[in-house]
């Protein structure tokens, strides 16, 4: 797996006017998820240990996302960025006429993004565990099985480019780096 | 509003279901060891495949030969007396293709 090496942030003082938003437990599980993903993506059905050992990474990432989605720090908590249908619509729609809201946790797109990333991430990676490892009832529908894993890993491939966009979209409409925000952690205050 | 927490306890108790169902495979270690034990238990004994082939009108093997985990190859006398060579799916007993002899 990719090492990642976050910036050693207690060295560099932060800059001034800007805020601590996403912590380090999140961005090491972020860009954790996103090179097992990548090493699982290139991998598949060529080196399967790599392969399989990039799938439990994954399941073990998302697990731990999902603990410090409950008693994490204030923008990792679920309850910050899981937005209800209509806050959903209502970014939306003005994202569209570029009157989206800047938010310094995830904003509600970003929010229902990521809760879909790691379902789609963790079902993904069940379903290759199931055919590769089958319950003995599920065996007649093992061919299945494959297809679904392969199904859904697409599905989550064309997530992950929607996801890429959305990032892109929101940073040059609020004009602020969040590929730079999501290594540092900070984020431009208000 | 509870559902985001209900959200985060969907995803954490799916991650800690499929972990343990992992580890209970045995799986991320470099000798798979339920898998293939798992596998083999599933394949049929060379009786009970001959028995299968019997059931069928299959008689007289004269040999009987497994080429990988998921194929056996017989040579019997079919239903119409004639000498056939078989392939045979090593878990269901299914005959896969019939070939003369
Ligand atoms: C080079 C590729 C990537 C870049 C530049 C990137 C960038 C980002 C950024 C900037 C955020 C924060 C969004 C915000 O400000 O609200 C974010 C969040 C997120 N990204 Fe990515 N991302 C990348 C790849 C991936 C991949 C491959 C996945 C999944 C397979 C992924 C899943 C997520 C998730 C789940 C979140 C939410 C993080 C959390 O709340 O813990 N990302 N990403």
């Amino acid at each position: 797996m990719a090492d990642i090496t976050l910036p050693a942030e207690d060295d560099t003082p932060p800059a001034p006017g800007t805020v601590r938003v996403w912590d380090p437990l999140l961005r090491l599980i972020h860009w954790g998820i996103a090179a097992a993903f990548l090493t699982a993506w290139l991998s598949a059905e060529e080196v399967m240990v790599v392969h399989e050992a990039a799938g439990l990474s994954i399941i073990a990432l998302v697990g731990v996302r999902a603990l410090w989605g409950l008693i994490g720090s204030t923008h990792a908590r679920f309850t910050d960025f899981v937005p209800s249908g209509a806050g959903l619509m209502a970014y939306l729609r003005a994202l569209v006429h570029r009157r989206a809201d800047r938010h310094l946790g995830h904003n509600p797109a970003g929010g229902a993004m990521a809760l879909t990333l790691w379902f789609c991430l963790l079902g993904t990676a069940a379903l290759g565990l199931l055919t590769r490892y089958p319950i003995s009832a599920l065996r007649p529908y093992g061919h299945w099985l494959e297809e679904a894993h392969e199904l859904l890993a697409n599905g989550t491939l064309v997530l992950v480019g929607l996801h890429l966009a959305g990032v892109l979209v929101s940073s040059l409409l609020h004009r602020e780096n969040l590929i730079r925000s999501m290594l540092t952690g900070r984020k431009r205050a208000g | 509003m509870p559902y985001p927490r209900l959200l985060a306890g969907l995803l954490l108790s799916g991650s800690l279901a499929t972990g343990a169902y992992a580890f209970a495979q045995g799986a991320g270690t470099a000798a798979p060891a339920a898998a293939p034990q798992a596998a083999a238990a599933d394949l049929l004994s060379m009786p009970a495949l001959l028995d299968r082939l019997a059931a069928q009108g299959y008689r007289d093997a004269r040999s009987i030969e497994r080429k990988s985990d998921k194929l056996v190859e017989v040579k019997a006398t079919g239903p119409d007396g004639r000498r056939q060579e078989l392939y045979v799916d090593a878990r269901s007993g299914e005959i896969l293709k019939v070939e003369r002899d």
